[in-house]
């Protein structure tokens, strides 16, 4: 979740062509449409969890920008939902939310980065492009034959260390210390 | 209240108490109902409450989800009486609260195939337990101080609470 690392400004565009908003607020999604039609990407308007899956499956978006606090479902479950069917589509959070609770959860249902509102819509647009390669670049290591092939390493709230294959990302498995359940991170 | 009754296998007979929501079958830690088998998707498809009956829609599930031995295509009007097909298990979708409500682990107990290790067949590094196996007693407690979730909805519900609050606290 950085924007840190060199960024081949010629790659974002080559990966992502199409966003999909998801965007209750009709001012921050007309705003958000704007600016990235502006910058030649094609954009999709989702005001709740529905209409975001009925848009995911109708036309397949490269990168989505998720709202937390949505009507019904929140933006945690809509993002958890669209990472459990395409793992590596690169989930930018755009939230008011501040809280280190929401940026851990957002982390461990599988969002990519976490932007706080009100934002610097030229920092928006840096994220987009980051996180697209960032995406691009794990999907390539972690794809049979790829370079990374180390187990995933992670922690349960208790303290308890795991180490599991990587096929098991995004599954749950139950803490032998405390008896709740973790979840396999789906990235580092 | 909507109640489904297994129709197949060990568990033939027993009703599941459905709440007044919407709820998701499939093989994530965060379905209503989990099922270990692996014909069934993590979040296989949800069962949404109506005053006509049992909303059911498939969620993109691999093997899909049968209803009256039929695939659904798009969201379907269970009636009383209709069979509901997830994975290996069947279903019948009966009416009015059972004597005695099955609670979550009953219901998980009911549907594994075998224990939670299940989930992770090829992790020979992973230290699994069963569901019901007890914590070891030298096991430290959990953080008393941190709340439980069993859901992700439910861990949202509480992040935009704290947060709504804290905007109000703010804006005295």
């Amino acid at each position: 979740m950085s924007t840190d690392g060199d960024i081949d400004p010629r790659l974002a565009p080559a990966i992502v062509h199409r966003i999909l908003v998801v965007e209750d607020d009709p001012d921050t999604a007309a705003f958000l449409k704007t600016l990235l039609e502006r910058e030649k990407y094609e954009v999709t308007i989702a005001k709740d969890g529905g209409q975001a899956h009925s848009s995911f499956v109708m036309k397949k978006p490269d990168l989505v920008i998720l709202d937390l606090i949505l009507p019904g479902e929140s933006g945690f479950e809509v993002c958890e939902r669209l990472k459990t069917t395409e793992r590596y589509l690169p989930v930018v959070i755009l939230s008011a939310i501040e809280l280190e609770d929401a940026k851990d959860l957002a982390t461990r249902v599988g969002a990519d980065a976490y932007m706080t509102k009100p934002f610097d819509p030229d920092e928006l647009l840096v994220q987009i492009k980051a996180t697209a390669q960032e995406c691009w670049v794990r999907s390539r290591a972690e794809s049979p034959g790829g370079e990374e092939a180390g187990p995933v390493r992670f922690s349960c709230r208790c303290g308890k260390r795991f180490k599991v294959a990587k096929q098991h990302r995004g599954k749950t498995l139950t803490c032998p210390n405390c008896g709740e359940p973790v979840l396999v991170p789906r990235h580092e | 209240m909507h109640s489904l009754v297994v129709q197949t296998g060990k568990h033939k007979g027993k009703k599941i108490v459905l709440p007044e929501r919407e709820v998701i079958i499939g093989r994530d830690e965060v379905s209503f109902i989990r099922m270990t088998s692996a014909d069934v998707s993590r979040q296989h498809c949800s069962l949404t409450p109506t005053d006509k009956g049992l909303l059911v829609r498939d969620l993109g599930s691999q093997n899909g989800t049968i209803v009256n031995n039929v695939r659904i295509e798009s969201e379907t009007l269970l009636q009383p009486g209709d069979l509901l097909q997830i994975g290996p298990i069947q279903f019948e979708l009966a009416g009015g609260r059972p004597a005695k409500s099955a609670g979550d682990d009953d219901i998980f107990g009911w549907l594994s195939e075998s224990d939670t290790a299940t989930e992770f067949p090829n992790a020979s590094d992973t230290t699994i337990v069963k569901a019901s196996q007890p914590a070891s007693p030298a096991a430290p407690p959990p953080e008393p101080a941190r709340p439980k979730f069993k859901t992700v909805a439910e861990e949202a519900r509480d992040i935009i609470r704290r947060h709504r609050e804290s905007l109000e606290k703010n804006e005295k």
